[in-house]
């Protein structure tokens, strides 16, 4: 196999399915509390009412975004580095992606539904907002080429350098599009503030939130991670089925295999 | 590096890049595709920038800058693919790998016969939008650098990518969902100082300009380093 | 619409997509674990 599930033996293999079970736990209640905070208990804010409940997903949605690339850049680093190459690396760089992705379009569609009732418009051409758009398709692109069948090998590295050339891009995105909406138009949009002074319950249920999505992301990577292995494993035990039949067809003496 | 025979060692490495960009090139006069097929693409998309927004209105020299520069990007593309298809020809590839050239110098011989060709590319749309969209150039000196600067950050950054796209089967459409995003900073800075110099305030470019000159480093320096290891594969 | 429209629309939007991504990891996995001995199964544990 070519990602080492196993480690250490057994007592490890315990070790890690309590933490999935626990992690599950946690993540589910902690989701729970978030609910039960976010919607219920903290107050509206004094400006913008209830829609400042839409903040408790869409800012912890964006750190895990932000987290998860970051997560990604760090393991396509740590393979391409030759001491530290493995192509568990390159397995956890694919899986965070996914997750960054499917959380930045969530922020996208969020930071959507909260601009919509406090700006009066879907989508405000704000420098953070156009970046993390930027970042979306930054992201799409990698995952696509990581879709692209080919040798484990070849891919991992490919996907590695694609990784990094996308992440040394985003300070590149984030300034030119910050310099672009502050020396340009100033944002008729932002008659309030963007954000709005956090106080009281309105902070434990933003925390709660952030708590909630990291234990969310970790989750969804380590079961992301899992599948990807197994998959792995199939495709590397096709590959085998195939050689050995190719090996049987040859084995037969009169028959010519024609090339 | 490879043993070379013969009685001179290995050519120097701006010897290795002249040689990578004068093959390109020189590929590239005999084939005429760019001549023939991505001038002709980039008219057209002149052509329908204007359908799409009136000339009557007015609306054409305000926003020249951006349409010259999407139009720049977008039969670069062309161009950019078209430098990475020649490789899949013949085995061209191979011959690359075996001839022992370095890595870096390939890279740097692709990105300078790419810039030279979106480099012809710029004039003739630059000529195409001061004829057609009713520009008035100023401050040529701002627009030159900044266009010579962006340039080399679009080659760049298009032959990293490129390189990573090339030989898949999904090139034609893979290579520019991964180029259009990572070059739009470049798209951006290239735009907003040409429209500074356009309307007189060179010196508000300058901030753009080295914008751009950081984007050129950094993927000259992501080619330099990663062009090896990626050409090997395969 | 009212804000508490927003508010309700996006909460049941995040419960979708992240309902709809362990479903879909479940999905698979389940499917995956069926071509494969159990040595090789990976942690089947989901919670």
């Amino acid at each position: 196999m070519r990602v080492a599930t196993g480690g250490p033996g057994k007592a490890a293999e315990f070790w890690a399915r309590r933490g999935t079970i626990v992690l599950g736990g946690l993540t589910v209640a902690s989701l729970a509390v978030l609910v039960v905070l976010g919607l219920f208990v903290s107050d509206p804010d004094y400006q913008q009412g209830d829609a400042v409940r839409l903040m408790y997903l869409h800012v912890p949605a964006a750190w895990i975004a932000y987290l998860a690339y970051g997560v990604t850049s760090l393991a396509s680093a740590l393979y391409l580095w030759k001491r530290t190459r493995s192509p568990a690396w390159d397995t956890l760089a694919g899986a965070s992606a996914e997750i960054g992705v499917l959380f930045t379009g969530l922020t996208l569609v969020l930071g959507s539904l909260w601009g919509r009732p406090v700006w009066n418009v879907w989508w405000a051409w704000d420098a953070r907002v156009v970046s993390t758009a930027v970042l979306f398709f930054l992201y799409l692109g990698y995952l696509a080429l990581r879709r692209v069948p080919a040798d484990p090998a070849v891919r991992a590295r490919r996907s590695a350098i694609a990784a990094l050339a996308a992440f040394v891009d985003v300070p590149v995105v984030h300034f030119s599009v910050e310099w672009w909406r502050t020396l340009h138009q100033k944002g008729s949009v932002f008659n309030r503030e963007l954000n709005p002074t956090i106080q009281g319950n309105l902070a434990w249920a933003l925390l709660s939130g952030v708590f909630a999505f990291t234990c969310l992301y970790l989750y969804l990577l380590e079961r992301r991670y899992q599948l990807a292995v197994m998959e792995e494993a199939i495709e590397e035990r096709a590959l085998e089925a195939a050689i050995a039949e190719r090996r049987a067809e040859a084995d037969v003496p009169p028959v010519r295999v024609p090339s | 590096m490879s043993v070379e025979g013969g009685t001179t060692g290995p050519p120097g490495l701006a010897r290795q890049v002249l040689l990578v960009a004068g093959k390109d090139l020189r590929i590239e006069a005999r084939s005429r595709v760019a001549l023939n097929q991505v001038l002709p693409f980039a008219g057209v998309i002149l052509l329908l920038f204007a359908f799409a927004l009136d000339p009557d209105r007015g609306l054409l020299p305000r926003v020249a800058p951006g349409l010259f520069w999407v139009a720049v990007l977008l039969s670069g593309l062309l161009a950019i693919s078209r430098a990475f298809a020649v490789e899949g020809e013949n085995g061209v590839r191979d011959a690359l790998r075996l001839s022992g050239l370095d890595g870096a110098a390939v890279f740097c011989g692709k990105a300078l016969a790419v810039a030279a060709q979106l480099l012809g590319l710029e004039v003739v749309l630059g000529f195409g939008v001061v004829v057609l969209y009713d520009l008035h150039l100023h401050n040529l000196v701002v627009v030159v650098v900044a266009s010579l600067i962006a340039t080399a950050g679009i080659a760049a950054a298009g032959t990293v990518y490129g390189v990573l796209a090339a030989g898949l089967r999904v090139r034609e459409t893979l290579f520019p969902l991964l180029v259009l995003p990572v070059v739009a900073p470049v798209m951006l800075g290239a735009t907003r100082a040409w429209e500074a110099a356009l309307n007189g305030a060179p010196s508000e470019a300058w901030p753009w300009v080295q914008l751009l000159a950081v984007f050129g480093v950094i993927y000259v320096t992501m080619g330099w380093l990663a062009f090896g290891p990626l050409l090997e594969e395969t | 619409m009212t804000d508490a429209g927003y508010v309700i629309g996006g909460w049941t939007l995040t419960g979708v997509a992240i309902a709809g991504y362990v479903g879909r990891l479940w999905a698979r996995s389940r499917r995956a674990r069926r071509f494969l001995p159990p040595d090789e199964q990976g942690r089947s544990e989901w919670m």
